[in-house]
Parts: structure tokens; C-alpha cells; sequence
């Protein structure tokens, strides 16, 4: 696709007051193996080995997502609409067609104008793509992705009793070329890979658990068979070995992904609360420089920023995909206390933000949490009996009144030296009540778009077995 | 459909002939979307057109397994064809089973209703969402936001494997409703929806609806703490669904199954629910937001799957083309079933569900109405407004996470509320404490379904009402 081409046509429409695009063109490889094929016979599960992959998906494409915004009088005042689209090829017609459509969806909104991004606004710079795979020829990308999966099913076969169930990557390479009609052009690349691995483990008769990483990076360094080997095919064991889950109160400890889970922007009540939408439809209990908990402050202070400019972040972009303005990093919380908001240019304007010179971050970035003063050794060990939470079956918040209740798929009672693996029951709390009293781990962990401790104390919350 | 779907239709058998020159089954699947969402918030109307992401995935079976290339160019016959005879001069053809293609034949299929949602004008749809939006959030001054949207889509499919031509225009329409109740530091939420094929499918969204839906956010204002532990509950339509989805459907996908990620494989023709236990997975049932005509990999959706009849567990579980080649020797009974789905052209296909039910159970076999469940309960929760539901078909574990719990007691609602529950429970406990299904079938709730955490595909959910013990918290 012809990216002038498609400018000049935005460009030259009438009716548009503003305009951006991205162009993308992808490069993508998909491979699936399973490396056994699994029936059952006389009550037993019988394998036999696969070689192949189930399949192989390789894409070439392109195409252009627009937004575009018109400006027309109604009711004696003036309104801005826009709507979003997308250019799936670059000739006159079908490009006149789609932004006449998108026009008369804009058009059909009365909403105020709000100022969008100036000429002089610049999209900051941050690393997308990994450049040794940015760089790969075409033909190597399978290969790339098979030897990942190999190199993951070698590692597991190292290990007695545990084996790879599926293993499935998805290796993407984009080239992103930014334009918008007040003139911002940038052209950028962009990698991303995300792998789904289940592990079963069979450590004895009639003891089976599985446990599946799910990880996303746009550096194939950052995938580690042997890290990802040794954190999911062991949880997969310890599944496995698990027996009930225990009634229980008192200190909790979040360990790896469940401390990600609990804290991701993008799905916490944090998140919602900390949104400039929620905030000018008085649905937020954010107050700039009150604490974000509920109840007196008995732990360490939760400080927590917005960065959606962190090299190769999971959640790092160069733009806001609604306002086609630059993104910026944001703390969210400081020192325990609500600090700046996330969001966008239309309700930063309608709270009057935008005229104070406060320019929106744009929506949830990556989850920054800096370290703790506790290594995670003594976080586990210097408050008596506890429950460590390894994996949530799917950690969800209300983000409304931050009440949850979610399930545990491996967890631990730990009373003095003695550990039991546990599966099930409801880990039960109040996300703003639990962060009244946390303690956070020296060591930190890169999870998808949360890079923050390790391990995550609350001093009391409820297991319900 | 489109002009540009049109033309490609009569295109693909020429395109799959050419795979097939090397390999010995190839096929070719076109999607692409259409229609309109309209939102009205508080400060802001929404109208957008979907975005189309049309594009192409040609197939070639190797013996082994799918290689597959995928393009969102579809206006170039010529770029198709060098794909076509790429990918068919990459492939290195092994011995082993050949997906069986089916008769000849050429049909098109497509939505019936009574009117048509694409066809309503813009200004129709902003007036219906006005209105709700209007009439939840003028309801209770606690009412801080009120939100809603009306979606009409349209899903186009195009599929070819030679002699079999099949294309299909799937059309949806959905109406969503969210409230936000504010009062002394307490913030809850609910929502209501109406899905169905045609416009009409909205008719129900009166006053007194939207009222409701406002009603019950302010109602859990003052909703209580559960004593968390086992409890007997009575479960909505949409949270039965999930349950019949989460417990039982993902560990009968065959693709889970075959990967020794399923318990269920130890339990086929055996008991793993009381006799009141039936489920089935519905492809082509009419008007849900599941229904297909035909898979992705060009299955014809003619007959419900049966998991489980009476309670015992069954051979005939949900296949895509792959998983049915590599387990048919290996599971005697297994029937190739149209749940071959794929999020996008550019992914790949699994198993999947699409309307996964309790059957319900007429009055004659001890059925009961929802009203004749309460009154029949001595003590229990009733649930209701699913939020998400999690699988676990290894552990037999499943969550379920819902609004709202209402406590019945001596047979009667007593008004009592409890806000965001989790509901747990061991799967095969669960079934078997099933002790009273439903009479009515309603299919209506609309959702997404991940395999795992990603790979989403539109589900219908829902059933009869039912009863059985399970965890709360």
C-alpha cells in the first residue's frame, strides 16, 4: 500500500478536520506442536510421540488503521465526532469509501472538541523490536521459532515425570509508518512473541497436574527455555502433588505471576480508579495526595507508574491509539498516595487538566513497582504461618468496589519449615484493604507488562477452603 | 455479502487446485466483518463502524499436520496464486490420514430474523441507546454512570476444499446496559443484555428493563459479606451455561483432550454426573451468539455434539479437522463434529465451543420452573450476572465469578444481597449434587471464549435454570 497515497486522499477529503494512520506490515510465523498424542486405554494414559507440528502458519500483510475527526455545527453549537477504520488496499475508491464512512460516523456524534495533539508534540522514541529479529531473513523465522520449542521440549525431558503437552510461539514482525494531517511521521518496527507452554506432570499414579506459562516478549532473549522450564514445569508438579486447600487467615504471599496479576494496571481496580473517565464521571475514589488504601497505612507505601515508553515493554507504544498524541510515563501512586491520573485528551480537557498544561499519558502503561526492602526469604519467613499463592486460575478484581475472590490453582501452607502444596479455594480480600498492609520483595520480575517485586505480602487476607 | 467476497467466491476452488497438484487435501477460508457499534455514556456518544480485517488462509495437509499461508490481500489473483503454488511447492507430503472432503456441494448461508440490524439507520440506534442510558441513570440519584451500546455484526465466512463451496453471512445484534451505583464510600456495579439475530432481539429493552438494571446496582449497595464455604445454589441461564462451559466443554475438546490435559478422557462412557446431567454443544442452533453453519475448517454444523447424556460421559466430543484424524483410531465412537474455530484468518484452529447447554428437563420428568426451584430451597444463594469463568480439565477444578448472590430461605427470596462472589467447586462434586434442572431453554447470554488466555471466539451461553452445591466466597 501506497502510504502518500493514502495520505493525500485523508488529506484532501472533505469534511475531515484531523486525521492519523498506521500502516503496518506484518511478518508473522505461528507454530504448534504437540509432542505427544495422548489416549487412554485399560485406564491408563498411553503416548505416543509426535514429531510434527499440528501446523504452520506463515502471514504477510498490511494494512492501515485510521481514525479520523470531523467537526460540524448542530444546535448552534459546534461537535466533533470520530470513528476508526481501516484501509485493507490503497486505490482511489476504495479509500474514498472508507473515509466517507467514517465521516458520517463522526458526524453522527455531538461531542465537544477537545484540543488534539500540535504539530510540535513529538512522539517519544522507545525500542519495539528486538534488531536480531528484526533483522532475519524471512525464511529463517520458522526455524527460529522451531528451535524455541525444541530447545523447551529438550529442557522438560530433562525432568523425571514432567513433559511438554503443547507448545505454541507466534513470532511477529511489524514495520509501523506513523503519518497524521498535523504532520507527525515517524516509521518504526516493532517485534512481539508470545508463547503458550503446558507442562503435565505425572509424578506417580493417579497424580497428574498441569500448569501453562503464558508469556509475552518482543525479545527472543527474553524467552528462556530453561527459566520457563523451571518455573512452570515444576508448578505443574507441585499441581500435581497438591492436595486440599486449607481454611486459613493472615499473611499471604503473592510469588511471581500471581504478584503481576494482582497488581497489572490494565485489569486492576487501580487502573479503573486512577482514569480520568472514571474520575470526571465520579466513579473513581482517586483524590490527589490522599492515600490509595482503605483503612491506616500498616505496611510499606505502594508507589506504582504508568511507563509506556519502557524498551522492549510489553505494553510500550509510540503513540495513543485514540489520539494519535504522544504517551508518557505517569506515577499513579507516590508514596501511598494517589498522584497522577491515565487517560486520554478528551476527558484531561473536560477536567480541565489540559488548559493546567498536563498532557495525558494516554491509557494503562507498563506496571512499574519498584523494589522492596525485604529479600523474598524472609518475606515468607518472618511472619509465622502463611499461604503463598504460586498460580491463580484467573485473578479478576471488581473495579468497582475492588472486592475479590478467585480461585487458586497452586498455592502453600507454610507453618515454620513444613510446606503443603494446596489447589483450590478462594483467595478473598479487598483490593484496597490489602494494600493497607504489604511488604515488597527485594528481587523483581519482568511479567508480561509488570515489572515490579517478585513477591508481594499482605498481612491479611483470607483463604477460603 | 460484499462485491469483493462475491467475486472471490467462484476464485477459491481454482486456488485449492493448485495446492492440491502437491498436496493430498488442501482447503482456503476467507473472513472478514462488517456493522456498527453506537455507545452513549455520560459525556460522550460513540458510532464506529467495525473494522473489517478481511483476509485469506489457504491450507495444504501434509500427512502430518496444517501448513498454512495468510494474507490479507484479497483483491489480487495473481499474488493468491504465487501464495497457493508457494506453499504447495514447500510441502514435504508424509504418509498418514487425509481429511475426508465431503460431497460436492455449493451453498450459501445466511442469518434469519425479522429485521435486519445492519439495515437500521444510525439515528435509530442512538435513540435506542439514549433512551436506556437515560432511563438507568435517571432512575436512583446512587446511579453515578450509566452506559450503553447496541452492536449489529456481521461475520462473513467463504471456505472452500475443492468440490465442497461453502459460504455463510452470520448477522448479530446485542444490546448491553452497565450501571455504576455510588452511596457512603460504597461503589457496585450490574448489567443486563439482550443478544439475538435480528434487531427484534432488542425488543425487550423497555423501561422497566433499564429500570432493573438500575434497581439491582443500587439494591448492592447494601449487600453483605457471604460466610464463604459450600452452599446450595441456584444458578441463572448465563451462569448454568458457563458452568456447562468451563466444567465439562473445555475438557471435551478433543485438541485438550489428545494433549492428556483432560481428565475427561479417563471417564468416556462412564458416570460423571447424577442422572439429570445432560450436555450438548449446539453449533447451528438459530439465533445465539455461537452459531455457525459451518466450522472453519468446513464441517457442516447439522447436529448437536452430545458430552453427556444421563449423566455418563460420551464418545462424540468436540472436533476440529486435526484432532479428529489423529484420535478417530484411537477413540472408538468419535464423530467428526463442526468445532474446528479460529479467532482470526491469520490463526490457527482449535476445538471449540460454541453454545454449550444443560438440556433442560420437561415438567412430566421433575423439571421446575426458576419460581418452583426457589420455593423448593430451604436454604441456598441464588446467582446471578456471570463475569468470567475459568477451566480447569485436568484438575477438575472451574471458577466462575458472578455479581450478585440473593439468599433464599424457607423457599422464598429474603432479599438479603451479596456483591462479586467467586464460585468454586470439583467438578465431578458439582455434577453430581445437581438436583434440579429447569424447564426453559435460554440461549441468550453472549460472550467471548479464550482457550486459555487468548484465542477468542464468540460464545453463546446459557440453559435452564439449575441446582447443585458449589463453593462461594
Amino acid at each position: 500500500m501506497n502510504i502518500k497515497r493514502i495520505a493525500a486522499a485523508l488529506d484532501l477529503a472533505e469534511r475531515v478536520s484531523a486525521w492519523f494512520f498506521t500502516l503496518q506490515r506484518r511478518e508473522e510465523t505461528t507454530i504448534i506442536r504437540l509432542p505427544g498424542i495422548y489416549s487412554v486405554a485399560a485406564g491408563e494414559f498411553q503416548v505416543e510421540s509426535n514429531p510434527y507440528p499440528r501446523e504452520v502458519i506463515s502471514v504477510r500483510s498490511e494494512s492501515a488503521a485510521c481514525r479520523v475527526f470531523s467537526e460540524f455545527e448542530a444546535d448552534g453549537k459546534t461537535w466533533r465526532g470520530d470513528a476508526a477504520g481501516q484501509f485493507t488496499d490503497d486505490d482511489d475508491a476504495s479509500t474514498a469509501e472508507v473515509i466517507a464512512g467514517l465521516v458520517a460516523a463522526a458526524r453522527n456524534q455531538q461531542n465537544p472538541p477537545y484540543p488534539l495533539p500540535a504539530a510540535d508534540e513529538t512522539c517519544p522514541d522507545t525500542q519495539l523490536a528486538d534488531p536480531a529479529l528484526a533483522e532475519l531473513e524471512p525464511a529463517a523465522l520458522p526455524e527460529k521459532a522451531r528451535a524455541f520449542i525444541d530447545a523447551v521440549v529438550v529442557e522438560t525431558d530433562r525432568l523425571d515425570g514432567i513433559a511438554v503437552s503443547n507448545a505454541e510461539l507466534f513470532i511477529h514482525r511489524l514495520h509501523n509508518s506513523f503519518r497524521s494531517g498535523a504532520g507527525h511521521a515517524f516509521d518504526y518496527p516493532a517485534t512481539r512473541m508470545l508463547a503458550e507452554i503446558c507442562f503435565l506432570a505425572r509424578p506417580g499414579k493417579d497424580k497428574v497436574g498441569e500448569h501453562t506459562a503464558r508469556l509475552s516478549a518482543r525479545s527472543l532473549v527474553d524467552l528462556d527455555p530453561a527459566a520457563i522450564v523451571g518455573e512452570y514445569g515444576i508448578a505443574a508438579r507441585d499441581i500435581a502433588l497438591a492436595g486440599p486447600p486449607p481454611s486459613f487467615t493472615g499473611p499471604v504471599v503473592l510469588l511471581g505471576e500471581p504478584a503481576a496479576d494482582f497488581f497489572q494496571l490494565n485489569s486492576s481496580p487501580l487502573g479503573f480508579h486512577a482514569g480520568s473517565r472514571s474520575v470526571y464521571e465520579k466513579t473513581s475514589r482517586h483524590a490527589t495526595g490522599k492515600p490509595c488504601c482503605a483503612g491506616e497505612l500498616r505496611g510499606e507505601p505502594l508507589n506504582l507508574v504508568s511507563d509506556p515508553l519502557v524498551p522492549l515493554g510489553h505494553l510500550s507504544a509510540r503513540s495513543d491509539h485514540l489520539d494519535g498524541g504522544p504517551v508518557r510515563a505517569a506515577t499513579v501512586c507516590r508514596d501511598g498516595n494517589w498522584d497522577e491520573l491515565l487517560g486520554t485528551r478528551r476527558y484531561h480537557h473536560l477536567l480541565g487538566l489540559l488548559d493546567q498544561g498536563i498532557l495525558p499519558p494516554g491509557g494503562p502503561g507498563n506496571t512499574i513497582i519498584p523494589a522492596g526492602p525485604t529479600p523474598v526469604r524472609d518475606l515468607l519467613c518472618d511472619c509465622g504461618d502463611a499461604v503463598v499463592v504460586r498460580a491463580f486460575s484467573a485473578f479478576e478484581a471488581d473495579p468497582n468496589s475492588g472486592r475479590f475472590s478467585c480461585e487458586i490453582r497452586l498455592g502453600e501452607l507454610r507453618r515454620g519449615d513444613d510446606v503443603s502444596p494446596f489447589t483450590g479455594g478462594l483467595l478473598v480480600g479487598d483490593w484496597f484493604e490489602a494494600i493497607a498492609d504489604t511488604h515488597y520483595s527485594q528481587e523483581t520480575q519482568v511479567q508480561g507488562g509488570y515489572r515490579g517485586p517478585l513477591a508481594v505480602r499482605f498481612n491479611r487476607l483470607r483463604v477460603a477452603g | 455479502m460484499p462485491e469483493s467476497l462475491n467475486r472471490l467466491r467462484p476464485f477459491l476452488p481454482e486456488l485449492v487446485a493448485e495446492v492440491r497438484k502437491r498436496a493430498p487435501h488442501a482447503c482456503a477460508l476467507v473472513t472478514r466483518r462488517g456493522g456498527t457499534f453506537v455507545v452513549k455514556s455520560p459525556h460522550e456518544e460513540t458510532v464506529n463502524p467495525i473494522p473489517p480485517d478481511p483476509g485469506i488462509r489457504i491450507s495444504a495437509w501434509d500427512g502430518t499436520g496444517w501448513r498454512s499461508l495468510a494474507t490479507a490481500r484479497l483483491d489480487d489473483r495473481d499474488y493468491l496464486l504465487g501464495l497457493a503454488r508457494e506453499l504447495a511447492g514447500s510441502l514435504s507430503v508424509k504418509d498418514g490420514p487425509v481429511p475426508e472432503t465431503g460431497p460436492a456441494l455449493d451453498r450459501h448461508f445466511r442469518t434469519a430474523f425479522a429485521r435486519d440490524p445492519l439495515a437500521v439507520e444510525t439515528a435509530e440506534r442512538q435513540a435506542l441507546v439514549s433512551r436506556i442510558q437515560a432511563e438507568v441513570a435517571g432512575r436512583d440519584k446512587r446511579v453515578a454512570m450509566a452506559r450503553a451500546a447496541a452492536v449489529a455484526e456481521v461475520e462473513y465466512r467463504l471456505f472452500c476444499d475443492g468440490p465442497r463451496l461453502l459460504s455463510s453471512e452470520t448477522i448479530r445484534s446485542l444490546l448491553f446496559t452497565v450501571a455504576i451505583a455510588v452511596a457512603e464510600g460504597r461503589q457496585v456495579q450490574n448489567y443486563d443484555s439482550l443478544s439475538g439475530s435480528g434487531w427484534e432481539a432488542l425488543s425487550g429493552a423497555d423501561k422497566d428493563w433499564s429500570h432493573r438494571v438500575a434497581d439491582d446496582a443500587v439494591a448492592c449497595l447494601d449487600a453483605v459479606p457471604i460466610d464463604p464455604g459450600e452452599h446450595i445454589c441456584v444458578l441463572d441461564p448465563d451462569i448454568t451455561g458457563t458452568l456447562a462451559h468451563e466444567s465439562f466443554g473445555h475438557g471435551c475438546e478433543m485438541d485438550t483432550l489428545m494433549r492428556g490435559a483432560a481428565r475427561a478422557a479417563y471417564f468416556v462412557g462412564k458416570r460423571v454426573g447424577c442422572d439429570l446431567v445432560n450436555i450438548v454443544d449446539e453449533p447451528d442452533r438459530p439465533g445465539t451468539a455461537g452459531t455457525v453453519f459451518f466450522s472453519d475448517d468446513g464441517v457442516l454444523a447439522e447436529e448437536p455434539v452430545v458430552l453427556v447424556r444421563n449423566g455418563i460421559l460420551q464418545p462424540t466430543l468436540m472436533c476440529d479437522r486435526y484432532s479428529y484424524l489423529m484420535m478417530k483410531d484411537r477413540l472408538p465412537g468419535l464423530r467428526q463434529s463442526a468445532s474446528g474455530r479460529l479467532e482470526s484468518w491469520n490463526h490457527p484452529i482449535y476445538a471449540r465451543m460454541t453454545c454449550t447447554y444443560f438440556v433442560p428437563r420437561p415438567t412430566k420428568q421433575g423439571g421446575l420452573t426458576k419460581e418452583e426451584m426457589i420455593a423448593a430451597t430451604d436454604r441456598g444463594v441464588l446467582l446471578e450476572r456471570l463475569t468470567s469463568g475459568m477451566e480447569d480439565p485436568l484438575g477438575w477444578g472451574v471458577q466462575l465469578q458472578v455479581l450478585r448472590g440473593r439468599e433464599i430461605a424457607g423457599g422464598k427470596l429474603t432479599g438479603r444481597l451479596h456483591y462479586k462472589l467467586g464460585v468454586t467447586g470439583y467438578v465431578p462434586d458439582v455434577l453430581a449434587s445437581v438436583d434440579a434442572v429447569g424447564t426453559g431453554l435460554d440461549t441468550s447470554g453472549a460472550g467471548m471464549c479464550g482457550k486459555g488466555h487468548k484465542e477468542w471466539v464468540r460464545n453463546a451461553s446459557g440453559g435452564p435454570w439449575l441446582r447443585c452445591k458449589m463453593k462461594l466466597g
